[in-house]
């Protein structure tokens, strides 16, 4: 299950990395806005748990956009790194107004589903499953939507903005669109665990990191790459915890240490671009 | 940039800070000093100021209500006309500085902020504020240290102004009390459950020792990093040891609370889960979670004394803070145990200074009521300390009767002392100690373990 929620919050991040060259540290919090929001919709709006989950991708998606366009578009001309930490000052103030307006307790949704099914003597809770075909179902429709023409363009303005805007691609447009969905898939993330997970002022701040690392697995920029990475880096820390115990995340750093060393990029992607090219 | 632009940003700008001072002012009745403090102080006639400190992470909940206790203390002394000490009125103003959550550079600000440039003379109330640092500037300062920590960083015979309270050396009573009841039901083996840092380490394994003289037989405990979304891969650990108890003593993290038990009701473990201290309404997201019958006869710590406590004074302080915050929450209460300690300090020493203040703490003979049970202070001679600078404190023990927490009894600080020192293996020391100064004396209530247990 684990491995879904990676792939979506890994994808929206290296979608924004990719297209905006923007490394957003604030994309943990909005996994974070979506879990509350999704909450929120269900336990005080009354809404079902479908409608909760697009209330959650509306919600973060426009959030997206305000932080494009209130702050990230002026930022990118003064550079790779200033922008990297206004992303990280954002990413702060958020999770400290969830804080203070969540509050510090931890919030849950009903399950959706209730049961398990035994596959092979592995038991997998109906909830969890519910979880992977969301996420399989979101990625689809992400696959499906970089076939449009605002996807060809964000692909595109990825591979080269200036050729891409010889082409009639208004950059700006792509930009808040891909900011958009890039934090977008981040709430359905989150929305979608709601039901298995408490959610908590903290929970985007611990993701992050390991969507880092799935990331750097797949190999920025490389969305495919990013699905793939997830479900190994789900798998391996499982099997690592395992048989590590609590080393298992270490263990795990370490594989990811050699696989970089070897291949820079990634399984799937390119090497890291130079900052400020 | 177009007007439209800076029309929208400077809209943005009011509103998210319409929405962040709207969140803020619901709990935070407080002005912000420069630099990471929160001041609070009401109007007062007196001259004279008591400034007192206290250090916590903002960003835990345990930080963010602590600071609404201890600011809401200072804040009952200014309006009854400050303090009186010594024939003189004093204003107490209470800051609470953020000290970031066990990150040494920012406590080290922090406490370089308070003592240095804000003269803070009492630091009093403490959590994932780096102790190991912390004496490093309170002690050559000779600032009155009173803070959380069971770490041997704060364990020095040298240090003349370090006590440990809320400390949690003496508080294996509490983990007996529970293991014994579970012990009662048929337990015969436990595996502790927790998060891989060196505080929760050292917690674990003195609760196994408690959990070894209750009769359990401890399985090698899990451990998982603090930074874990999803407990499957625990939860199957622990099906794969299949103990009679999980034992969740320290998992600080509500949200990794509820999503472990709910791991371990999804890879099927049935047995008897001993959840460590919760509330009621974390009570209820689990039980949302895995349903009442699962939580069926459980007990825990339970930080909440309404229903148990008897003391008129901590009684109107709790209703003081419904008044002032609305709903009783649980998480700060333990740990503002040091404020009492201090006020017993000061109003029978009637002087504000360091030295003498320090003094008496450190020769108590006597506990306090605080609002989370009775806390006295203890001589640590299996370190070479003599005077009375490590804290036992009370706590109370709940059960889940159909989906609800009800109030057990009180877990007393004889048990917590006693207990502690077996279980630790400190009986020689302290029997030495005993027999040179007397034994402590403790206030009458009905404890499971006495003196002749040792």
């Amino acid at each position: 299950m684990i491995g879904g929620i990676y792939a979506l919050i890994a994808s929206g991040f290296t979608l924004i990395l990719g297209v905006i060259q923007v490394f957003n540290f604030a994309q943990g919090q909005f996994y974070m806005l979506g879990a509350f929001v999704a909450i929120a919709a269900v336990t005080n709006l009354g809404l079902p748990y479908p409608v909760a989950i697009l209330v959650a991708l509306l919600a973060t998606a426009l959030l997206g956009a305000v932080l494009y366009f209130g702050v990230i578009q002026w930022t990118t001309r003064s550079g790779f790194f200033n922008t990297m930490l206004v992303t990280v000052a954002f990413g702060t103030v958020v999770a400290q107004a969830a804080m203070l307006s969540f509050g510090s307790r931890e919030a849950v949704l009903p399950p959706v589903v209730s049961g398990t099914i035994s596959v092979g003597g592995v038991t997998i809770p109906n909830g969890k499953l519910v979880v992977i075909a969301g996420a399989v179902v979101v990625m689809a429709a992400l696959h499906y939507f970089m076939k449009t023409r605002i996807g060809v363009s964000m692909l595109a303005a990825a591979e080269n903005r200036d050729v891409a805007s010889l082409q009639g691609i208004n950059p700006k447009r792509v930009f808040w669109v891909t900011m958009a969905v890039g934090c977008g898939l981040c709430g359905v993330a989150g929305a979608l665990v709601a039901p298995v997970l408490a959610a908590s002022g903290t929970m985007g701040s611990t993701i992050f990191i390991k969507a880092l690392l799935v990331v750097l697995v797949g190999g920025t920029g490389s969305m495919s790459g990013a699905l793939l990475a997830a479900f190994v880096v789900g798998i391996a820390e499982s099997f690592a915890f395992h048989f590590f115990g609590h080393l298992g995340l270490l263990v795990i750093f370490v594989l990811v240490a050699i696989l970089i060393f070897f291949r820079p990029g990634g399984l799937l992607g390119k090497p890291l671009p130079v900052p400020g090219e | 940039m177009s007007k439209r632009y800076w029309i929208a940003l400077v809209l943005a700008l009011i509103l998210g800070l319409g929405v962040f001072a709207v969140a803020c002012g619901e709990d935070e009745p407080t002005d912000t000093t420069a630099a990471g403090g929160t001041d609070t102080t009401a109007a007062a006639e007196p001259t004279e100021t008591l400034k007192i400190g206290a250090m916590v992470s903002l960003s835990t909940p345990q930080g963010l209500e602590m600071q609404k206790w201890l600011t809401m203390f200072a804040k009952i002394k200014n309006e009854a006309g400050g303090w009186d000490i010594g024939g003189t009125k004093y204003k107490v103003d209470y800051i609470v500085y953020d000290c970031g959550i066990a990150d040494a550079t920012t406590a080290r600000s922090a406490y370089e902020k308070a003592i240095l440039q804000d003269g803070i003379k009492y630091i009093v109330g403490t959590w994932t504020d780096v102790p190991g640092v912390a004496v490093t500037i309170t002690e050559p300062n000779q600032v009155l240290w009173m803070g959380t920590d069971f770490s041997p960083d704060t364990l020095n015979p040298e240090f003349k102004y370090t006590i440990r309270a809320q400390c949690l050396s003496f508080a294996l009573g509490a983990a007996y009390n529970m293991q014994k009841y579970y012990v009662d039901e048929g337990a015969k083996t436990s595996v502790i459950v927790d998060t891989d840092t060196l505080q929760a380490q050292v917690g674990n394994a003195n609760w196994a020792k408690a959990g070894e003289l209750a009769g359990l037989k401890e399985l090698e405990p899990i451990t998982f990093p603090n930074d874990t979304t999803d407990f499957a891969p625990v939860a199957t650990k622990v099906k794969s040891l299949n103990p009679d108890l999980v034992e969740l003593a320290y998992v600080s993290n509500s949200d990794h609370l509820v999503n472990i038990i709910r791991a371990l009701k999804d890879v099927g473990y049935d047995k008897f889960i001993y959840p460590g201290n919760i509330d009621p309404r974390l009570l209820e997201n689990i039980i949302t979670q895995v349903g009442k019958e699962y939580v069926e006869g459980w007990t825990g710590m339970y930080y909440d004394p309404r229903g148990i406590q008897e003391d008129p004074d901590m009684l109107a302080l709790i209703d003081r803070y419904q008044q002032e915050y609305g709903e009783f929450r649980q998480e700060g209460i333990y740990w503002i145990g040091p404020w009492f300690l201090f006020e017993d300090a000061v109003n029978a020493t009637q002087s504000t200074d360091v030295d003498t203040i320090t003094s008496y703490l450190k020769s108590m003979d006597h506990g306090v009521n605080t609002i989370c049970g009775y806390t006295q202070l203890f001589a640590r001679p299996d370190v070479g300390i003599m005077d009375t600078i490590d804290s036992a404190p009370g706590h109370y023990m709940f059960e889940v009767v159909d989906g609800q927490m009800v109030a057990k009894r009180s877990v007393t600080v004889q048990d917590q002392h006693l207990v502690s020192i077996k279980a630790m293996g400190l009986v020689e020391p302290f029997q030495a100690y005993w027999d040179e100064y007397g034994k402590p004396t403790f206030p009458d209530e009905e404890s499971l373990f006495d003196f002749t247990d040792l």
